[in-house]
């Protein structure tokens, strides 16, 4: 059934994953998202790939669109705000560091792998994050205790649909139930993924008002 | 006086040749002393024989003749380019024994994928007499700058199978090249060697350029005998077998077969070619050893083996797919057998040229079927083929990724001044109508990334070097290293699929799968490849990890693509025998295969119809819970594809429903779950066969932007946006992957009048949608009375559709027993 977003219970903490690519934790008002990959199209400029940066554009009014919506008092960004450290230009370097101030809330990096030499000011930066019985990291953590979840971003995890002559790869979040990990869509337009596991549990994009569970 | 002393020499040089072919016991043929002459001649032209006929002696004694200091030249002389890699050591053999004869000191060496640096780089030092390339590595070759030298005292260009590298974008970059070699050598004679085809002008033209003098051209009455024979079905059956169930009579075929010849079985696509390897292993153990498999996905160090193998006779069978379709360097095969529809004329008898290889010769191919209308396809092709009638093969026109990638090459060798190298590339056939402003718009996409300057301030790629004494005179060069090698090794225009590398985990390497296939297996499920059974143990780093398994599965990976539709020609001849099949009755015997398919036939006529020559049949068969339209237009799968998704939306404008669709060579058939009344169709004939609002309806009947983005992806590879091989597997080239759907998706929102997009739109139209043959399609069938019948149980010429619609579906019983009982519901 196709929803405008879906609610579940960790323990007692309530998530509720958003088709903007967003994870919203109602409780402590806090916002998640990941790989938003910043400067990726001057990465590829660079390397003779002509690739417009409109696209940053369009990233960063849609994280002011969500910030507006919830009001939250922290986002954070799972990792891979940058595409590389090589293509950050002036003008891009000022656009995060006034982000804070823009959105009128405190902004958390949990540094990702294509963060690692960026220079950030402005933001709280951290390897991973603990609340309660939740880590939130950039690459998934593997820990044994069943009553931890995992929620991360790095796999950019995606669907794909098939059938008579007609197929589709959507975006999605996914949840590997063994082992307790739930993998964020990546917030990025400029970004591809991965096709997940058939065995992963799926909530897949539509649009970014639908949102269906599957 | 002057003409007298070159008509000695020609004439000198001319029994000179035909010295050596008495030396050999040959006698010339006429077409061959008429190639010789036109060349001596000074003409550029094409030769058009049968293949096996003694083709490149005909074009290659001429140039031959001429080399007359073989040991002080300065460059190469005598450019060949063949289609295939497999092609060119056949042919260093042949031109070497006849050089010999000329001049003991002529060399003969070959530059393609295979060749290894040193010798690349031997070769540019010292530059052999001739050199044997492909069109890729040909391109590569303008990349460097040493290709200024290289051909500087080039004197004729031959290219083998032109018909071959035409029906593709290969055909475009092969013209491109020669458009570089024909502006930067003087007096440069080419020519051209291909298998007869319909339109030998528009092909001559191609290769000599819009510019020059009519080219000549060589063609012989020469008719190849050619002897097909079907494998024909055991019992006489009431139901057409359909698809990869062909395989059930293998049984027929291997009583036809001999063991100890060397043989050939060209299968349609990879997947059926590890299902036949696998069954013929079973069935004959005793010859294990001497079987193997042959595709284009396998590690080239198995396919090396494979073909010596055969060479030295320790193989005597391969099952291979078209990745051995031209020269097979390990001749004479002796038997040629084809599985399934060979889908046009020219690739049928280009396989069973394969089983003689001497002018004269007969050559022999064994048709096996996989689905027993196929059998009519070679009646029709008997026919044609006793016509005499050829085929013609059309050549992609503005293929603008293609150009971009050839300035691209340019630019990293000897640099192109935008004015100089415009003419020349409108001087190619498929270039000639390229407009001004698109010509700009790749110029501007080269050196700024696009036309709005604000949206790529990073960007670079070509910059211009004003020459120093004159600041008109310049030249694009690219400068940065990196790019330059990232170019290099993405040159081509045959692309595909994202590939994983299959590996034992011991590490020896079996070839490549599509990620596809890979990303939906688990740890511990077994599949066939490279006709070994494998489990799958984990994937790492774009490597798919597998060990060897006893476990049975009949999981084999599909590859994407090798989708063909029959051709025009055959199409056409396909009609004209199902008309013939209404007389059957009055015929004792026509031929093997209308013969065998009497009882098919017969009960085609006796449940519904079989269509004359003036009628167009629709059948309509109600279940319980579906409702089924098939409709006959034998008009080739694309077009009957076409009309499907147009009927679909015509229909649900009067009626609205859904439908599902399935097409193939003979028809289309459209399903519902609802009880649709389908005979409105007959009412409303001329509604549905309207070809006033044919483009717009089909925009709307289809998912337009996912047929264009899924022709992006090539076109994105070809100009270089996205990068199918990296020269480093670094992170910073992992960095740069992107989707080519991405860049669809940001070109069409931010980039209006995107050359590239437009391309995919116009391939769509005219090489997926055919929107030509769907029009011509529809007026034909206007012209058609046409008969609706209501049928109570499948007819024969619907039963493949309905197998075709049920492999669609999904259902956890196998395919194999699905359609069993529906064959016994159906014999009932």
């Amino acid at each position: 059934m196709i929803k405008s977003s879906f609610k579940f219970y960790w323990e007692d903490t309530l998530l509720e994953m958003l088709p903007s690519r967003a994870l919203f934790l109602p409780g402590a008002k806090e916002l998640l998202i990941c790989d938003i990959h910043l400067g990726k199209a001057e990465y590829f400029q660079q390397n003779g790939i002509p690739l417009t940066n409109n696209t940053d554009e369009n990233n960063f009014a849609r994280i002011e669109k969500l910030v507006k919506k919830y009001n939250p008092d922290k986002l954070i960004i799972l990792g891979d705000l940058f595409h590389s450290k090589y293509s950050i230009s002036k003008t891009l370097q000022k656009k995060v560091e006034d982000l804070p101030e823009l959105l009128n809330t405190n902004v958390e990096l949990v540094l990702g792998n294509h963060d690692i030499g960026c220079n950030i000011k402005n933001l709280k930066i951290l390897d991973f994050k603990k609340i309660k019985n939740i880590i939130f990291s950039h690459e998934p953590i593997n820990f044994k205790s069943n009553k931890n979840l995992n929620i991360c971003g790095h796999y950019h995890p995606k669907v794909y649909l098939k059938n008579n002559g007609d197929k589709l790869s959507l975006r999605c979040f996914a949840m590997d139930t063994n082992k307790n990990i739930l993998f964020l869509p990546a917030f990025g337009d400029l970004t591809g993924g991965y096709h997940c596991k058939k065995s992963f549990k799926k909530w897949i994009i539509v649009s970014e008002e639908q949102i269906i569970e599957i | 006086m002057k003409n007298i002393t070159k008509n000695n020499k020609q004439n000198n040089l001319i029994s000179k040749i035909k010295k050596f072919f008495s030396t050999n016991g040959w006698e010339p043929l006429p077409f061959q002393i008429e190639s010789w002459k036109a060349f001596l001649n000074g003409e550029n032209g094409i030769i058009q024989v049968p293949t096996g006929c003694g083709k490149t002696y005909a074009a290659l004694m001429g140039p031959l003749s001429q080399i007359e200091d073989p040991k002080n030249n300065k460059s190469v002389n005598i450019l060949l380019i063949t289609p295939l890699k497999a092609l060119s050591r056949d042919l260093k053999n042949s031109i070497q024994s006849a050089a010999l004869h000329f001049n003991k000191e002529i060399t003969v060496e070959i530059r393609n994928g295979d060749t290894t640096p040193y010798e690349k780089k031997k070769q540019l030092a010292k530059p052999p007499n001739i050199l044997i390339t492909t069109p890729e590595s040909l391109s590569l070759l303008l990349s460097n700058k040493e290709s200024n030298n290289l051909f500087k005292e080039l004197s004729s260009i031959i290219i083998d199978e032109w018909h071959e590298l035409m029906g593709s974008k290969r055909g475009n970059q092969c013209e491109l090249s020669l458009s570089w070699l024909r502006g930067n050598i003087k007096n440069l004679q080419i020519w051209a060697m291909s298998a007869t085809i319909g339109n030998i002008d528009e092909a001559a033209r191609a290769i000599v350029g819009m510019s020059a003098i009519k080219p000549k051209i060589i063609s012989t009455n020469i008719q190849k005998e050619i002897e097909i024979i079907s494998v024909l079905p055991e019992e006489e059956t009431t139901f057409p077998w359909s698809g990869h169930l062909g395989i059930r009579s293998h049984s027929s075929l291997l009583k036809i077969l001999d063991k100890n010849k060397s043989t050939l079985l060209f299968t349609n696509t990879r997947n059926q070619s590890e299902r036949w390897y696998q069954c013929l292993k079973f069935f004959l153990p005793e010859m294990e050893d001497k079987i193997a498999l042959h595709h284009g996905s396998l590690d080239k160090e198995d396919r090396k083996r494979v073909e010596e193998g055969v060479k030295d006779g320790l193989i005597k069978w391969v099952v291979c797919t078209s990745s051995l379709d031209l020269g097979v360097d390990f001749q004479p095969v002796d038997q040629i057998v084809q599985i399934g529809s060979a889908k046009n004329l020219a690739r049928l008898i280009q396989r069973a040229g394969r089983s003689a290889h001497r002018p004269g010769g007969k050559s022999k191919i064994i048709f096996m079927p996989t689905n027993s209308l196929e059998l009519l396809e070679i009646s029709a092709m008997r026919r044609i083929i006793k016509s005499g009638i050829s085929e013609e093969i059309r050549l992609p026109e503005l293929s603008y990724d293609v150009l971009l990638q050839h300035l691209i090459t340019l630019a990293c060798g000897n640099g192109f001044n935008p004015i100089i190298e415009k003419e020349r590339i409108k001087n190619c056939w498929s270039y000639r109508n390229l407009k001004e402003q698109d010509w700009n718009w790749c110029l501007d996409f080269l050196e700024y990334g696009g036309k709005c300057l604000k949206a790529y301030p990073k960007y670079k790629k070509i910059v211009k070097e004003e020459s120093e004494n004159n600041n008109e005179n310049f030249k694009y060069f690219i400068k940065d290293k990196s790019l330059i090698r990232m170019h290099k090794f993405n040159i081509g225009t045959i692309t595909s699929d994202k590939f994983v590398n299959v590996k034992y985990m011991k590490g020896k390497s079996l070839g490549n799968l599509e990620e596809n296939f890979a990303s939906k297996l688990n740890p511990g499920d077994t599949f066939y490849f490279a006709g070994k059974m494998l489990q799958f143990v984990r994937i790492r780093d774009m490597i798919l990890y597998v060990k060897k398994s006893t476990k049975k599965s009949s999981l084999i990976p599909a590859w994407v693509g090798g989708q063909m539709a029959i051709s025009d020609l055959l199409c056409e001849s396909l009609r004209k025998e199902i008309d013939i099949c209404n007389e059957l009755e009055n015929y004792k015997y026509l031929n093997p295969e209308l013969n065998s398919l009497r009882p098919i036939l017969m009960k085609q006529k006796v449940l519904s119809n079989i269509p004359k020559k003036h009628e167009f049949l629709i059948e309509i068969y109600k279940t319980k819970d579906l409702s089924n339209l098939f409709v006959f237009t034998l008009d080739g799968k694309f077009v009957n594809e076409g009309i499907a998704f147009l009927w679909a939306l015509r229909l649900a404008k009067l009626k609205q429903s859904t439908f599902s669709i399935t097409a193939n060579d003979f028809g289309f058939s459209l399903t519902t779950s609802e009880d649709y009344d389908f005979s409105i169709i007959k009412k409303e004939a001329d509604y549905f066969l309207d070809n006033k609002k044919l483009e717009e309806d089909l925009e709307k009947a289809i998912n337009f932007s996912e047929l264009k983005k899924r022709r992006f992806k090539n076109i994105a590879q070809i100009s270089g946006l996205v990068n199918q091989n990296n020269p480093t597997k670094t992170k910073s080239s992992s960095q740069l992957q992107i989707s080519s759907s991405l860049f669809y998706d940001v070109f069409t929102k931010y980039e209006e009048g995107h050359l590239l997009i437009k391309q995919s739109h116009q391939e769509v139209k005219e090489y997926q949608l055919e929107n030509k043959r769907i029009s011509r399609s529809l007026k034909r069938l206007k012209n058609l009375k046409m008969l609706l019948n209501e049928i109570k149980t499948p007819t024969p010429f619907a039963f493949p559709l309905l197998v075709e619609r049920l492999k669609n579906t999904l259902s956890n019983e196998p395919i194999e027993k699905r359609v069993e009982k529906l064959i016994k519901k159906y014999s009932d």
